[in-house]
């Protein structure tokens, strides 16, 4: 099923109608939500939602609200506010008059992200199992086949089941080759490299980042790319160039989706005394943490506040240590599972 | 093994049909490319020859003939020069000239060598007679049918200098009309600082007029100068009017510069209509560079130039470069400044702008805070009593609050405040909810989103009563699941309202058996772990308005006429609220008849 035939087509039918303003608040929401232009999706969602429901079109609600999820979840990690409502879209986008709507299917992957963004490690097995259970219903040629083997891979990653993700992601490269698509193979790379960070196969990370950077065409892409880029080549020890890779933090401050790279990176680049470690950086994580928490993404606020507790112990400020490590404690009621959040912040405990 | 090398073989004819066909996006581009060689010939026998000339580029048209010539008095071309510059492709000799000059005064234009190929996509037959400035005592006649092959003979020497002839193809005819042409040349060449002339009786060139950026501000006056940016405007604006325009200066960061202008057409919200026109080294490069502006200047259009920016091989587009990001940023503080400086001197000009673009404004705003502080008291938002300033709306609410409806018009809340004459902002226009928040997060005040919890406990203040009274309020007016809560709000004559709890309906809705047949099991086990949590166990509540005189007198009733003033609150609550669902035990058709009954019981009992 193509969703963006199914689009196309409501559209000229809702320009035949009359109804050219809903038409262009629908082009102007995937467009500006993949622009990352989010200050115009919240502002025409409410109105693209009357229009949808003022002619009763169940379907092209489900697509408003998938977007404004989109919007909201994938690039703004707001979860706190936006579970109910992707629960909400879930139950609607499954009704007798709404299943047959081709991005009905998406309402389920909001819904998982929701899960996946709040506490990827703690959600695994539920995340695989909906990934597999999608992936039954469609084939190669759906454009959910790349983000729903995104999803199912990057499970596997916070499963810390990183071979098996590269094994898959092989698996879903040779389908899309197979239906001609092999282009699209690297929209999957994020979990590839992150597999291939953990398992400390630098060199093929880089080399798939690289082959990204002349791919990436907008401006979210390119910025993701850097990020990762400052983070592999801290990896591998080329410590000034991941300096000149890593975005400012203002640059990457109003999109939350982006703090745990680019903590990372930072962590690793002022470690190696490339950048300073000081009450500066201190409070950028401070900050990214408090923000990620407030926005219910409990288990990367969790692990940048334990990385801010390292970054201060280098800096020998074990009160700030201890602070960092009693705000991570506070977050572990809030996480799905503990998994080795316990353990983590004890042994950040004893080095103090 | 053995390796052998070999050259590899190009077939011409197929790559002149390619390059000719598929480099240019128009064919008019063909007239740029020409007056640019032009030019550049002009600025080359300057740099080469110390010749005392005044350079000058003539263009004629002639409709019967079906012809176009450009003809220049720059350096000319030898012998050599023709074979080596004119007829080969991707050689071009004002590269080689600008790659040997150390300074850059002297600006060329051309860089890849491939700008001639651009007379063959529009003409038939294309010929050249010239004389170099070297050997002015040798002319050459340059013909050439197709790209692939040409003769070249001896001519009777000329002024120095070049004329191309074009004879033009059946389809481009259009070129040698005369308006087409200066249409073309007063976009494409209006920043050259050699003259063109288009028919040599015309007395002025057509690139007289400079752009305003490059005028003396000293000696021109300031109504003068607003004159000619509105004029330089309309020139470059395709679709609408001018409306006033903004300048953009270099900075310490980017050299370039130009003019913007703001639109005169009325635009919603999420209108587009940016363009941005580039000049790079005195030429038009690209008519639509609208990325060049910020997303929500969709009602601005401009004229840049920068020397800084890179052609793409087709010259119809710059590279992204950081050129291109620090430029964008320089444009968007220009358009943000000039903005604030009209709002505080223009103020005609800024009302008309308000009025046309207050849609496009208020999406602007949320996009930068400074622009926001600019506009935060001027833009209006739809609104129950009209279009409304915010402070207009705090002057006709309360305690600096904001009312917005985010639901269905019609909703309880609606009423109520549209019988109080208080404004409700309409949530579901345009940016109209993110700019009074943004507006309440700035400068102070409220926003109060009727409708949703937190709305509630604001517009329907809890009031404690006696266990009594609250039980017999319960017992009254509520059914099993529903709660009656006592408040009190305006007006006084509306006696209470319902409100059905949502968390209630998506909890029955996500738990409800059949909901296992319609969704996958794996997912819906993560939205059954939300609803688990929620608490909902009441499925909707009436607000009791304990100021109500209908409501005082209830409670202090009793028997039957308290059930009758009961059955009638209830029914008219309903009736008003317009919710019809049986989950939440509200059931309109009963209500009806209640109503109808009690009434008809009234009037009985008033007989008696």
């Amino acid at each position: 099923m193509d969703i963006w035939k199914w689009v196309s087509e409501t559209q000229a039918e809702l320009t035949h109608q009359g109804h050219h303003r809903l038409v262009h608040l629908m082009e102007m929401l995937s467009y500006s939500t993949v622009t990352e232009n989010h200050v115009q999706v919240d502002a025409l969602v409410p109105e693209a939602l009357a229009l949808a429901r003022s002619i009763k079109n169940h379907w092209i609600e489900v697509f408003i609200r998938h977007w404004h999820l989109q919007s909201r979840v994938l690039s703004r990690y707001d979860v706190t506010d936006m579970l109910p409502e992707a629960v909400s879209l879930l139950e609607f986008a499954h009704r007798d008059e709404t299943r047959g709507c081709p991005q009905s299917i998406c309402a389920v992957q909001d819904l998982t992200n929701c899960c996946g963004v709040a506490d990827g490690p703690g959600y695994v097995e539920e995340r695989l199992a909906i990934a597999k259970e999608t992936l039954a219903k469609i084939d190669v040629t759906w454009p959910c086949f790349i983000c729903i083997s995104d999803e199912y891979a990057s499970a596997l990653v916070d499963g810390k089941r990183y071979e098996e993700a590269l094994t898959f992601l092989k698996q879903q490269a040779q389908a899309l080759l197979l239906a001609n698509q092999y282009e699209a193979h690297l929209e999957l790379r994020d979990s590839e490299i992150k597999a291939l960070i953990r398992l400390q196969r630098y060199e093929e990370a880089y080399a798939i980042n690289q082959l990204a950077y002349k791919r990436d065409e907008n401006k979210s892409d390119i910025l993701r790319t850097a990020i990762v880029d400052a983070c592999i080549t801290a990896y591998i020890g080329r410590y000034e160039e991941g300096k000149q890779a890593l975005p400012d933090f203002a640059t990457i401050a109003p999109t939350p989706s982006y703090y745990l790279n680019w903590a990372e990176a930072a962590k690793l680049l002022a470690e190696a005394g490339v950048i300073p470690n000081d009450c500066h950086l201190d409070a950028q994580f401070q900050q990214m943490s408090d923000k990620l928490s407030h926005n219910g993404v409990v288990r990367e606020a969790f692990t940048i506040a334990l990385w801010q507790a390292e970054l201060a112990l280098k800096r020998e400020q074990s009160k700030t240590a201890t602070g960092c490590c009693e705000r991570a404690e506070a977050l572990i009621p809030r996480l799905r599972k503990p998994l080795d959040a316990p353990q983590l912040l004890a042994e950040m405990r004893a080095k103090i | 093994m053995t390796t052998t090398l070999f050259k590899t073989q190009v077939n011409l004819g197929g790559l002149m049909e390619v390059l000719s066909k598929n480099l240019y996006s128009t064919p008019t581009v063909a007239i740029r490319e020409l007056v640019q060689n032009a030019h550049d010939s002009c600025v080359r026998r300057r740099i080469e020859s110390q010749d005392d000339f005044e350079p000058m580029i003539n263009i004629i048209t002639d409709q019967t003939k079906g012809t176009l010539v450009i003809e220049d008095n720059g350096a000319g071309l030898t012998h050599d020069e023709i074979i080596n510059y004119l007829a080969t492709v991707g050689s071009g000799y004002t590269r080689f000239l600008r790659d040997q000059q150390a300074n850059d005064d002297e600006m060329m234009i051309g860089y890849f060598g491939l700008g001639f190929l651009s007379a063959y996509v529009v003409s038939k037959r294309l010929e050249v007679w010239t004389t170099s400035y070297q050997e002015p005592e040798n002319g050459w006649h340059f013909t050439s049918n197709k790209a692939e092959r040409y003769s070249l003979e001896d001519a009777p020497p000329q002024p120095t200098g070049m004329r191309v002839v074009l004879h033009l193809s059946e389809s481009f005819l259009d070129l040698a009309d005369a308006f087409v042409i200066e249409h073309l040349l007063t976009r494409y060449c209006s920043l050259l600082p050699v003259p063109i002339y288009l028919n040599s009786h015309w007395d002025e060139p057509v690139n007289h007029q400079p752009p305003p950026w490059r005028l003396d501000k000293a000696t021109v006056s300031p109504i003068i100068l607003k004159k000619q940016c509105l004029e330089f405007a309309k020139r470059f604006e395709n679709s609408f009017e001018p409306l006033c325009t903004i300048p953009i200066a270099p900075t310490k960061d980017s050299n370039a510069m130009g003019l913007l202008w703001v639109q005169d057409a009325s635009t919603y919200g999420t209108s587009d209509h940016r363009n941005i026109t580039v000049f790079v080294r005195n030429m038009l490069v690209s008519p639509d560079e609208r990325h060049l502006l910020p997303v929500w200047a969709g009602f601005v259009g401009g004229v840049i130039e920068s020397d800084d920016l890179t052609p793409t091989a087709s010259r119809e587009d710059v590279q992204k470069d950081g050129t291109y990001e620090k430029i964008q940023s320089q444009i968007n503080e220009a358009l943000i400044e000039g903005l604030a400086n009209i709002a505080r001197k223009e103020l005609s000009t800024w009302r008309r702008l308000l009025k046309r673009h207050n849609e496009g404004l208020l999406g602007a705003a949320l996009c930068d805070d400074r622009l926001f502080k600019v506009l935060a008291n001027d833009l209006k938002v739809p609104t129950s009593e009209g279009d409304l300033t915010v402070p207009a709306i705090f002057e006709r609410s309360h305690h600096h609050k904001i009312y917005v409806s985010i639901g269905e018009e019609g909703s309880y809340e609606e009423v109520i405040f549209r019988a109080l004459m208080t404004p409700i902002v309409s949530g579901i226009r345009y940016a109209a909810l993110p700019f009074c928040q943004r507006y309440t997060e700035l400068f102070g005040g409220k926003v109060i989103k009727l409708g949703t919890q937190s709305g509630n406990a604001i517009v329907f203040k809890r009031e404690k009563i006696s266990d009594a009274d609250q039980q017999k309020l319960q017992s009254l007016l509520a059914q099993t699941g529903q709660k009656v809560i006592p408040s009190r709000f305006q007006p006084s004559h509306l006696p209470m309202v319902l409100i059905p709890d949502r968390d209630y309906q998506l909890k029955q809705r996500v738990e409800a058996d059949e909901v296992d047949r319609r969704i996958g099991a794996a997912v819906l086990t993560l939205a059954r772990d939300y609803t688990k949590k929620l608490q909902s166990e009441i499925s909707a509540y009436f607000y009791v308005n304990l100021d109500s005189p209908l409501i005082q007198r209830l409670l202090s009733a009793t028997g039957e006429t308290q059930q009758q003033i009961a059955n009638l609150l209830r029914s008219f609550t309903l009736m008003m609220g317009r919710h019809h669902d049986d989950k939440l035990g509200i059931d309109l058709s009963e209500a009806l008849a209640t109503f109808s009954e009690t009434i008809l019981q009234l009037i009985e009992d008033k007989k008696v």
